[in-house]
């Protein structure tokens, strides 16, 4: 009987990593490009926006360049696995970051702009269902991820999340995101377009990020390292 | 009072929909990509004797154009108070394949994993740790890379190869490099090797590694064949509360130079999103004598950055203390 339930349990596991697996296949290719705006709204109503080219591919990789604005242009980040750099056109070369940090300012931190993948990051620990939704608790696979435990509320018909809360170790709610505005990028992709974030360490700051062009590209392995941080932009072409 | 209330949900929703649009043009892909900024310094320096002060007055301007495998690269700079106009940088980049590049024309390298100090930097204008974040003008050379990514322990290699003619100004001799490159179990690595045709070669090593997310260490050693021995250690630790410390230890042997850096930026202080306050510490171990500045730093939304700073000497032989302004327009 013991067995049964150990297998039971396993089965359940593999399962709910395997949906974990499926949304993120379907927010964005294992190798694509896009293009994101990332507006940060202050108390007053005032913004500063941020417009980013993203080249992604496989599980692991991922490097973010800075468009717009000036002040920022150039700027890139790359991201290979645990490490994680910071490229600054005046610095000219490549500096370790933490993933907390945040290289925009306001709500969204590094890791919310380089995440690549939740299944390489976290585990499903817990999953509940109704008629429409998923609601399932994910757990850090390692320290070294910058929230602790996310709970997630999935859409069934989309299988894209509608709602991700994000605490610490501590237990401490760090952040909310709400995935907004299910739009065809491409045929194979279907997700939200608008991800709105709000912290309770940022009361009355609002950060958005919306997506205005996601498709799927093959990049070579080499233009995920140091060498090319600084030539983000050429993948674009 | 309905209708008052359906106009006002939907200019709402206009106005969100207008924030949430995306502009599609300013993706557009071109043949060129141009950048830049002015900058403007002004120091107050409040000397022994008198006061005096000291502006200073830049605009730089890059500029890349790119056409099949080629890629011309060049960095402009002029500076009022030398009426000079400078190339920083300008150079021809031929991409063969995603593993061979080179390099020809006078292009800045940028060496080492310290902030503030670079001992290995051979080939480069040394770093001022007062403003460690200047473009400098580099040299001419020949520059060959080999790149390539692995799976496993070993991820990325790159072979990097330099040659400085004696032309380039640098020590008036010809020097050619050789620097190794390895992302080895989540840790940059880098061997060097500089031969020079009038002066001792050098050997030099350097490494970063995060042990934690929010903890970085890195070190640079070099050796001169025969002669002087440099090093550099370094950390940066992220604490929870967000202030970023950046320590480096640096020693040269031949001037018997040992300086200990410590600096403590706030991101974000008191919820002024986009702004930075710093306190910097430069002690000068063997002098015993400290260098101080307490500074904040903020990006307005205009492409300006502004950063200001009381900077103090405990054993100032002609100086007291000075404020520095600077600003930056970038474009």
């Amino acid at each position: 009987m013991k067995k049964i339930l150990l297998l039971l349990t396993i089965m359940s596991a593999l399962c709910a990593n395997e949906l974990l697996d499926q949304i993120d296949r379907n927010l964005q290719p294992v190798s694509s490009e896009s293009y994101k705006k990332l507006i940060n709204i202050e108390p007053d109503g005032s913004k500063k926006e941020f417009l980013l080219y993203q080249a992604k591919k496989g599980k692991e990789k991922m490097v973010a360049l800075f468009l717009e604005p000036e002040s920022e242009k150039g700027r890139a980040t790359l991201r290979l696995g645990d490490n994680m750099w910071l490229y600054i056109p005046n610095v000219g070369k490549p500096i370790r970051i933490a993933s907390m940090q945040s290289v925009v300012g306001g709500v969204f931190n590094n890791s919310d702009i380089m995440r690549v993948n939740f299944g390489v990051e976290y585990n499903v620990s817990k999953q509940e269902e109704n008629e429409s939704e998923y609601t399932l608790t994910l757990k850090a696979k390692n320290d070294t991820v910058a929230y602790d435990k996310l709970i997630m509320i999935v859409d069934k018909k989309t299988m894209t999340p509608k709602k991700i809360e994000c605490f610490s170790s501590t237990g401490m709610l760090i952040k909310t995101l709400f995935y907004k505005d299910i739009k065809t990028f491409s045929e194979k992709i279907v997700r939200p377009a608008v991800v709105e974030t709000e912290s309770p360490f940022y009361k009355g700051y609002k950060s958005v990020m919306i997506y205005g062009k996601i498709t799927p590209k093959e990049f070579a392995d080499e233009a995920f390292t140091i060498e090319n941080i600084s030539k983000a932009g050429e993948l674009r072409r | 009072m309905k209708k008052i209330l359906v106009s006002l949900m939907l200019l709402f929703s206009f106005s969100l929909a207008g924030d949430y649009d995306f502009d599609f043009d300013k993706i557009e892909v071109k043949s060129y990509e141009y950048s830049g900024y002015i900058r403007s310094e002004y120091k107050y320096l409040n000397l022994k004797d008198e006061n005096d002060h000291v502006t200073f007055n830049e605009a730089l301007f890059n500029f890349k154009y790119f056409k099949d495998i080629y890629t011309l690269t060049s960095s402009l700079s002029a500076i009022l108070e030398d009426e000079k106009l400078t190339a920083y940088q300008l150079y021809l980049t031929t991409k063969h394949s995603d593993n061979h590049i080179i390099d020809i024309g006078k292009k800045t390298l940028r060496w080492g994993k310290g902030y503030f100090f670079n001992p290995i930097a051979f080939l480069e204008h040394a770093k001022d740790p007062l403003q460690p974040e200047i473009t400098k003008e580099g040299f001419v050379m020949a520059n060959y890379r080999y790149n390539k990514s692995y799976e496993g322990d070993l991820k990325n290699m790159m072979v990097n190869l330099v040659y400085v003619p004696s032309s380039s100004k640098l020590n008036d001799s010809e020097n050619l490099a050789l620097k190794l490159y390895l992302l080895y179990l989540d840790t940059d690595i880098d061997f060097i090797y500089l031969y020079s045709d009038k002066m001792a070669d050098k050997i030099g090593f350097d490494f970063s590694k995060n042990l934690e997310p929010h903890f970085e260490i890195h070190g640079e050693f070099v050796k001169e064949i025969g002669g002087f021995n440099s090093y550099l250690l370094g950390l940066k630790y992220v604490t929870q509360s967000d202030i970023i410390i950046t320590s480096e230890y640096f020693y040269k042997s031949d001037i018997n130079k040992k300086i200990l850096i410590n600096k403590f930026a706030k991101k974000e202080p008191f919820e002024v999103v986009y702004s930075t306050l710093y306190f910097k510490d430069i002690y000068n171990i063997e002098k015993k004598s400290h260098l101080d500045t307490l500074g904040f730093t903020y990006a307005f939304k205009n492409d300006i950055t502004i950063d200001a700073s009381y900077n103090h000497y405990s054993k100032g032989k002609n100086i007291d203390n000075f404020i520095w302004l600077k600003g930056y327009w970038y474009f």
